[in-house]
């Protein structure tokens, strides 16, 4: 694992509502490096995807924007660009695997027309006979069966799986350093889900692209992931090598989390499940966001954010932001 | 296509026969009795209303409408057919102002939602929907033939003379197109694969008029059909005004003289002319969207 390849910085994205500016993404720290996988874990409405809609620059328009911070990717910023600048990254260097195969291709191209213009971005004046050879063995090499017949298909021919190793496809297309995987897996059947984590995994093995996957399962995060960032209310509440973390979780949201994840050795009459409504997002909040849910809050924990500490796990790039570490667990 | 068109020729034969009577309009008040009787045996009008209907439906088949009575020694096909040019050129070119202006204002105020450009669209639009196309004829006469002198202010000829006639047509169309399009362009600019477009690297222009309007354009598509059909019933009001020698003046004219041949051979070329560019519509729907040419 080399030098990290992309590192964000104190990242602040905010959605400007007529209620306010809503702090989306808020002080929001990671990398990642060559050949790694970093995973974002959380419940839906934690920023995990607004992280990565801001990495690209895709947010909602007129509505979301970066607020401060810095996104450097090979230690250019890409905060600063213009967006005939950010447009030159987005495919080449960054690649991204959306989460709903079904709505992310165009429903009026052939999946090939799609693959080649991906290529066609990436290598432009390229003759398309050859970029149509290149197309079909991109198709190959994500497991797409009998790629020279479907890359004349139009997407509402193909499977959910299907489709998605074509989004997957065009997100290589441009051998990217980076892939953001924004829940790739959540729309597919379950065993083919692991034939996409395999996939992931095998591409990354040939390419050595970082990848950031965002999910919620962190059974994913066990299996495919180096490095694990749990968030919570658009802030990060732990983070830091997945052994340790799962070891020695020291933010009470990260131990509910590992709590709810059913197991196949204990029979259990109830499955658990973490109290409460996620947060919704607003203006003004004071203290951590996790405390109305938490089971070991205290005054404390409702007036002030907790700052970064050192994890139970005692690894030096082992964090969590909790009042209350020093807990029985 | 073939039951619109049977209910269409009733309707015709039905409608034509409420007017009145094409006697009155023939004949000199003071003609007598005899004289009347003669004509309405000439004219087949002593028979029943079905046999009427049925050697109507015959002729019809073969494009035959009987002679005109107004404008005599002339079949009522060959009126119709004669003025159908005109018609036709000035429709023509109300289409064309009307996609030319309305496509890219409705796309651009979509992608550009909110701002100036998007709300100076929208005053145009409501303007478009609230004049009615015979005032706004008259104005557009007023303020640029006799005021400005830039154009003619009416009757048949070149280019100058069909830009008004054509502005006052096209307008209200401009209007509706407008406002669809810029509602479909903002629903497809929401979709996921309008944000994967735009992650792979494809440049904004290519994103709006490749991957986004080629989904929204199955809106404008549909008004299609109906653009095609009320620029040729809004021809009878706005050639009226200019009198412009087409189809809808002669509408008029024969309605005036009680010619049934003519208004049927109108309508029926009329009810034609739009089932023919719905069925167009049809076409062009399986070319834009390929779900649609595959179920």
């Amino acid at each position: 694992m080399g030098a990290s390849v992309l590192q964000v910085k104190n990242l602040r994205t905010v959605l400007d509502l007529a209620s306010g500016s809503v702090p989306v993404v808020d002080d929001v720290s990671f990398d990642v490096g060559a050949g790694e996988t970093l995973g974002i874990v959380g419940e839906s409405g934690s920023g995990k995807s607004m992280t990565a809609l801001s990495i690209m620059q895709v947010l909602p328009q007129p509505i979301g924007r970066i607020e401060s911070g810095e996104i450097l990717l090979e230690q250019t910023d890409l905060v600063s660009m213009s967006d005939e600048e950010i447009a030159q990254i987005r495919g080449r260097e960054i690649g991204m695997i959306l989460q709903d195969p079904h709505t992310s291709l165009n429903p009026v191209f052939t999946v090939g027309n799609q693959v080649i213009e991906a290529l066609q971005i990436n290598n432009p004046g390229t003759p398309r006979k050859s970029l149509m050879d290149r197309a079909i063995d991109l198709l190959k090499k994500v497991n797409v069966a009998d790629a020279e017949r479907r890359i004349h298909a139009y997407p509402h021919q193909m499977s959910g799986g299907m489709k998605q190793r074509v989004v997957g496809a065009i997100a290589i297309a441009g051998a990217p350093k980076v892939i953001i995987a924004d829940e790739p897996t959540t729309a597919l059947d379950v065993t083919i889900q692991l034939q996409y984590l395999e996939l992931l995994r095998d591409i990354q093995e040939e390419t050595g692209t970082a990848i950031i996957f965002i999910t919620h399962d962190l059974g994913i995060v066990a299996n495919l992931c180096h490095k694990l960032v749990v968030m919570y209310g658009g802030k990060i509440v732990e983070s830091g090598m997945v052994a340790d973390v799962f070891r020695a979780p020291s933010h009470p949201y990260t131990e509910a989390l590992l709590k709810s994840v059913p197991s196949v050795d204990q029979k259990v009459d109830r499955l658990y499940a973490i109290q409460g409504q996620p947060p919704v997002l607003s203006v003004d909040r004071k203290g951590c966001s996790f405390a109305p849910r938490c089971p070991y809050a205290q005054d404390i924990c409702t007036r002030e954010v907790p700052q970064q500490e050192a994890g139970l796990s005692g690894a030096k790039t082992h964090l969590a932001s909790c009042w209350n570490m020093g807990r029985d667990t | 296509m073939l039951i619109a068109l049977f209910v269409i020729t009733v309707i015709v034969f039905s409608l034509s026969h409420l007017t009145g009577s094409p006697i009155d309009a023939l004949l000199p008040d003071d003609a007598t009795q005899q004289q009347i009787d003669s004509l309405t045996e000439h004219l087949g009008l002593d028979r029943p209303y079905y046999v009427q209907y049925l050697t109507f439906l015959q002729n019809a088949a073969v494009g035959d409408f009987g002679d005109s009575t107004k404008w005599k020694g002339n079949t009522a096909a060959g009126v119709v057919l004669e003025r159908l040019p005109a018609t036709l050129k000035l429709g023509g070119l109300a289409v064309l102002i009307s996609v030319v202006v309305a496509i890219p204002l409705g796309v651009l105020s979509a992608v550009w939602r909110g701002s100036i450009f998007d709300r100076m669209a929208g005053i145009i639009a409501l303007l478009g929907q609230s004049f009615p196309a015979f005032w706004l004829g008259i104005i557009l006469m007023w303020i640029f033939a006799v005021m400005l002198g830039w154009f003619p202010t009416s009757g048949y000829g070149g280019l100058s003379y069909m830009i008004l006639p054509a502005i006052a047509m096209a307008w209200f169309q401009i209007a509706a197109l407008t406002r669809l399009t810029r509602s479909a362009m903002l629903e497809v600019l929401d979709t996921e694969y309008v944000k994967l477009a735009r992650i792979k690297g494809v440049n904004e222009r290519a994103v709006i008029w490749k991957h986004a309007f080629r989904n929204a354009a199955i809106v404008p598509v549909t008004y299609f059909g109906v653009l095609a059909g009320s620029l040729l019933t809004g021809s009878v009001v706005v050639e009226t005004v200019f009198a412009w020698p087409g189809t809808g003046l002669l509408a008029i004219d024969a309605i005036r003289g009680r010619d049934f041949p003519v208004v049927q051979s109108v309508v029926m070329f009329f009810a034609v002319f739009y089932l023919l560019a719905n069925f167009l519509v049809d076409v062009l729907y399986a070319v834009v969207d390929p779900r649609i040419r595959f179920s």
